[in-house]
């Protein structure tokens, strides 16, 4: 089953016409399929991954937006988490004075509602966000503080991954979780991704470094660059890109048509 | 540099104390010569204008023009015309007195926990009773302090008089209720407040004014701590929102005493307070908080100073407002090291949100140092929700309303974080939240 089907994706800063940061982006993901999406700084990674979620500020000029079969763009992001999109941020955003728990509670009520299911009682729910929690190394303490005040690098990124498993989406996109963790960090939190593939769930890794992809190993991996991608393969395209660099990606590649 | 009384309201306000002293009957000389020497300070000063610096953004017109002399009410309290939870805030946990337009409420007394000495009473009583000695503070603080304070020296009918004696640990927090009820009442609660040595206690005093009515409460609240005293006071004001608020709390802190107060201001056409420290003796801590919430068309306006007049005493002011539609919030802060004052450690901050286009703010923190030997900071900041946040929360599947009310809410509850009470807390997180999803889910748009 398509997950995620993206066909001629354009998409430039709201603000800024005239200027595209995605140029016809093609992009295709199967249910059950992990995918990695590598490419050099300012070649449209997070943009996409924006977009997906629906962030303002950055305006589709052209293209569609399939997911599970319906047209994302119509969708705001609300109902797109509601629907099964998550987006890990690559900055998690600090919320003072909203503890974890309360914000995840609210996130997972939210969507279950939508789904037409019984809202979790704070009880059970505090059961199962500790157990969550404790399988991702994540310190019992930092679910009853404000919302990654405070937490260091890795915790902020531990937290996204802690927040994706409580409320089990269709469709993940990791931006950058790896950035800004150690070793350790990394191996538990691509464990604990790895231990969120399923057969009905779609993973989007957006990555620098084939470092993440060890211990992640994906099935496709896509390389973007210049608002298009320019190379697909199997796991080996992300070895080849880690020894020969992005250039050695966008040389060997056809290049992709630019629509006007 | 005043509005100027002329002559028809010299004669109408000269009258009115009159006719005001022949209602409350014999009373004592000190009394009398305190009532008076309010009046001849309000006759000379007149009511305060906009080229007043304290008063710049507050045009107290609407208040002048209305009927400004106490109007005599028997009322009994009507049914469900006042905000339920803010009524019964705290009710089963302490000891009430409850006045309704400025009489006492027959019926609304709790009965006062059993401690040796405690006094809360009526200051109609208190003031009568020599053994007070309620004469050594009332009318004590007021030197120099603005029109409203005076007017209500000068009519005052009645309020509470507490006092803790020496060393008396008083858990349970005493809760002092002010109804404004009548359309059109104008009425003068008078709080005087003695904490004595080594004391501890919680004071609350909530006014209320009842929906739909168009209320005055020009209310006073003072306070001595003595040596070593430990009070907390909350104040809370809801007029409805066509009514007036004036309040005006005088603070004098003995050596190493600590006072924390908290302000709640929620709507109102008018709301002016005034919270005046003076630290007097050395040593001593002092705590200014406040949350206040205009919205629709309310104007709320808090002047504070906190006034540093001996060695090493520590002050702390957070004050933190949301505003919404045509609110309008002003904050002054003004902490004053005097000569002397060396080793004093002040610290204010202000924080506003706005909600929406058209609401406005001016925050004014100011220090006024006279010492070489301090720490000194001050900060305001006003400004919209955290677009990032919002977005983090929808990303999550939280509606664009709730994750308004979350946010709104959060930033409400950390002002409410040095109210130690922890009933009391809750009750006013719930309070708080209420009216935060009345604004963020009913009121303006994203």
């Amino acid at each position: 089953m398509v997950m995620l089907s993206i066909k001629n994706l354009q998409a430039e800063a709201a603000g800024k016409p005239g200027k595209p940061i995605l140029r016809g982006l093609n992009l295709e993901v199967e249910a059950g399929e992990v995918c990695a999406l590598m490419g050099p700084n300012g070649s449209g990674k997070s943009t996409l991954a924006n977009v997906l979620a629906g962030r303002e500020g950055i305006t589709v000029t052209a293209g569609e937006i399939l997911y599970q079969g319906k047209d994302l763009q119509t969708l705001s992001p609300e109902e797109r988490a509601r629907e099964g999109i998550f987006l890990g941020f690559q900055y998690p955003v600090e919320i003072p004075g909203v503890a974890n728990t309360y914000f995840l509670r609210a996130a997972l009520n939210a969507i279950r509602k939508h789904r037409g299911e019984e809202e979790l009682d704070p009880m059970d729910f505090l059961a199962l966000v500790k157990q969550k929690a404790k399988s991702l190394g994540l310190a019992p303490d930092l679910l009853g503080r404000p919302v990654n005040e405070g937490f260091s690098g890795g915790e902020k990124k531990r937290n996204e991954i802690l927040q994706m498993s409580v409320l089990e989406p269709r469709l993940a996109v990791l931006d950058e979780t790896d950035s800004g963790l150690d070793i350790d960090a990394l191996r538990e939190v691509a464990a604990a991704v790895q231990a969120l593939r399923d057969p009905s769930r779609a993973i989007v890794v957006i990555t620098h470094h084939q470092r993440l992809l060890d211990y992640l190993v994906p099935d496709r991996v896509h390389v973007l660059a210049g608002g298009t991608i320019v190379a697909s393969g199997d796991k080996s395209l992300a070895v080849e890109l880690e020894e020969h660099g992005y250039g050695w990606a966008g040389a060997k590649a056809p290049l992709v048509e630019e629509v006007a | 540099m005043n509005a100027g009384l002329d002559a028809d309201e010299r004669a109408e306000l000269t009258a009115g104390f009159s006719q005001a002293m022949a209602r409350e009957g014999p009373a004592p000389s000190w009394l009398l010569t305190t009532r008076q020497d309010a009046l001849h300070a309000l006759l000379e000063q007149g009511w305060p204008t906009t080229k007043q610096e304290d008063w710049r953004f507050t045009d107290v017109s609407p208040l002048t023009r209305r009927e400004l002399l106490p109007v005599p009410v028997a009322a009994t309290l009507p049914k469900g015309t006042f905000d339920e939870s803010l009524l019964h805030l705290g009710r089963g946990v302490g000891h009430r007195l409850v006045f309704v337009d400025g009489r006492q409420q027959a019926g609304g007394e709790a009965g006062l926990p059993p401690l040796r000495g405690l006094v809360m009473a009526p200051l109609s009583t208190a003031i009568r009773d020599e053994s007070t000695q309620i004469g050594r503070v009332l009318g004590r603080q007021l030197q120099g302090f603005h029109a409203f304070a005076a007017l209500n020296t000068a009519f005052m009918t009645d309020g509470v008089f507490v006092h803790i004696p020496d060393g008396l640990v008083v858990e349970a927090p005493l809760f002092l209720v002010y109804l404004a009820a009548a359309e059109g009442s104008t009425s003068f609660p008078r709080t005087v407040v003695v904490a004595g040595a080594n004391s501890q206690a919680t004071i609350v005093e909530v006014h209320l004014g009842a929906d739909g009515r168009a209320t005055l409460s020009d209310a006073v609240t003072e306070i001595l701590l003595e040596p070593g005293a430990r009070l907390a006071y909350l104040g809370v004001q809801k007029p409805s929102p066509d009514g007036f608020h004036v309040g005006h709390l005088a603070v004098t802190q003995q050596a190493g005493s600590v006072f924390h107060a908290h302000s709640l201001a929620l709507d109102g056409r008018l709301v002016r307070n005034d919270a005046h420290v003076v630290l007097a003796a050395g040593d001593c801590a002092c705590q200014l908080d406040g949350i206040y919430l205009a919205a629709g068309g309310s104007h709320i306006d808090n002047q504070t100073s906190i006034d540093h007049r001996a060695p090493r005493c520590q002050s702390r002011e957070s004050y933190r407002g949301v505003v919404s539609d045509r609110g309008q919030a002003v904050w002054s802060g003004r902490a004053v090291v005097r000569p002397g004052a060396q080793g004093t450690d002040a610290r204010q901050s202000n924080r506003n949100l706005i909600l929406t286009d058209g609401a406005v703010v001016h925050a004014k923190p100011h220090l006024e140092i006279f010492a070489n030997d301090v720490k000194c900071s001050h900060g305001a900041t006003t400004g919209r929700l955290d677009p990032e946040a919002l977005f983090y929360l929808r990303t999550r599947g939280i509606g664009a309303k709730d994750a308004r009310q979350i946010l709104v809410a959060a930033f409400l509850r950390e002002g409410l974080g040095a109210v130690a009470d922890p009933a009391l807390r809750g009750e006013l997180e719930a309070i708080l939240a209420s009216r935060t999803h009345a604004l963020t889910q009913e009121g303006a748009t994203p």
